[in-house]
């Protein structure tokens, strides 16, 4: 058998070495997952921590109070935004030079399947929604996001939540213009989320997605489990005003948990 | 710092990835020392043109993970080759028509083959070796062909195929005895193996 086996061997002297571009390009996406995270490490100043804002366009839902796309995706954008003014990131705003992602990658349709299967048109992402991932200088251009890549990730309590792969990160997208994106090698395991504040105070809402087989839970301040909505790859924790923390624990038994943000304080910004 | 880190490219791998939980950037040394091996790995099994997006995958996947990385081990080859592995078994299709085509089963009018793959396919063209080889390779089974393609193309020990794939040596070596032993043993043509589609069977 030795024969075969050093037959094998020789057979792999086939294949040539990386090219420059593989090398640019893949050094160019480590970058981009080490700028990331450096913008998660640092801590926000209190005083400038992100706050509630009321999005312009923003959809009323039913009964809900009126919300406001915020926050954990607006921290890193005020985290940026902070470090860059002391010189101390480099410019996450850059768009990726290979441009848009012409596939999924092969590590987000590993965790979420319904990337890899034929676009139907309840795919198709709203014009804001595409506008949002094309905006100039935005994260959805930086991580290489392409719109038509989009896959309707669920509808929970009568929301749709879409999500957009990109080359190195994607970005997930809700009603109203609220987008949050972020890499893939979290977002595979983790998956993404935002945060929804009333801006008349209460109980924010989370709204986000997470990977096939994932379990997502929720603990109240009473240590009982909150209630959390599931459609697909989509999830929502709503009305809770007790959330502590939610836990996403993939399909490998890694949990992830976030504590929830603080509510809005009546009559903020 | 706390470390052994002194700079970029020196310390070891181990002392760069502790040092890379403080310092992100870090990990860029193991970028340097690695991409190209991965790179390599990944393009003789899914040809040059997936490599690229594969081995850029893989080092992300492996800064982002790399907390889960174990501090005993002396080298971090095995480890990223084993996440190199973890994200081409999704991507199977890219390799089993590259196996296809080397071994003349796969039509090439597919056109789904880049080019890099199709400068492969043309140095092999004409050796009837090679066609049996990736014929008989792609008969094994997955867990097989990892086993044994670690060995023979990424010069990974047994110990090393252990941590890259979180199995236990003994499994190593069953499984590279088994490929061996079927790759020594088979007496199938090359035209016989099916990959999924028998109207694309050819024999040369």
């Amino acid at each position: 058998m030795t024969t075969a086996f050093e037959q094998v061997r020789r057979l792999r002297q086939e294949v040539s070495a990386p090219d420059e571009h593989a090398w640019v390009s893949a050094r160019a996406a480590l970058d981009r997952a080490i700028s990331a995270e450096r913008v998660r490490q640092i801590p926000l100043p209190e005083a400038r921590r992100a706050r509630p804002i009321k999005a312009k366009g923003a959809r009323r839902h039913r009964a809900r109070p009126r919300s406001a796309w915020l926050a954990l995706a607006a921290v890193p954008l005020a985290a940026v935004g902070i470090a860059a003014a002391a010189g101390v990131l480099p410019d996450l705003s850059s768009p990726d030079p290979n441009g848009p992602a012409g596939t999924a990658p092969a590590l987000m349709r590993s965790s979420f399947a319904r990337l890899g299967r034929p676009q139907q048109s309840s795919d198709l992402l709203p014009q804001a929604g595409v506008d949002a991932m094309q905006a100039k200088g935005g994260f959805g251009g930086h991580y290489g996001v392409n719109p038509r890549l989009a896959r309707l990730a669920g509808t929970v309590e009568g929301t749709q939540v879409w999500l957009v792969p990109g080359r190195t990160g994607s970005c997930i997208y809700g009603p109203g213009g609220g987008a949050a994106c972020g890499p893939n090698g979290s977002i595979a395991t983790e998956g993404l989320f935002v945060a929804l504040v009333p801006v008349g105070g209460g109980a924010a809402s989370i709204l986000g997605v997470a990977p096939d087989q994932a379990q997502v839970t929720a603990v109240d301040t009473d240590g009982s489990a909150g209630r959390v909505h599931r459609a697909g790859n989509a999830f929502s924790i709503t009305g809770d005003r007790l959330l502590r923390s939610f836990t996403v624990r993939d399909r490998s038994g890694q949990s992830f948990t976030t504590s929830a943000p603080a509510g809005a304080h009546p009559g903020g910004p | 710092m706390d470390t052994a880190f002194s700079g970029p490219g020196s310390g070891s791998d181990v002392s760069l990835i502790v040092a890379s939980q403080a310092q992100p950037e870090v990990f860029a040394g193991i970028f340097d020392r690695h991409f190209g091996a991965i790179h390599r790995y990944l393009a003789r099994r899914v040809g040059s043109s997936r490599a690229d997006d594969l081995a850029s995958q893989s080092f992300v996947v492996a800064f982002e993970r790399r907390a889960s990385f174990d501090p005993s081990y002396h080298s971090a080859r095995p480890w990223l080759f084993g996440i190199a592995s973890n994200l081409m078994r999704n991507d199977a299709r890219s390799e089993r028509r590259l196996l296809a085509a080397l071994a003349g089963i796969d039509p090439r009018g597919s056109g789904e083959l880049d080019e890099e793959s199709e400068r492969t396919l043309a140095r092999v063209e004409a050796s009837a070796e090679a066609r049996r080889l990736a014929g008989l390779i792609l008969a094994l089974d997955s867990d097989q062909r990892d086993v044994l393609l670690l060995h023979a193309w990424a010069e990974l020990s047994y110990e090393e195929i252990s941590q890259a794939l979180s199995i236990p040596i003994g499994t190593v070596r069953s499984r590279l005895a088994r490929a061996r032993s079927r790759m020594g043993s088979s007496e199938r043509s090359v035209a016989s193996i099916s990959i999924g589609n028998p109207t694309h069977k050819r024999t040369r």
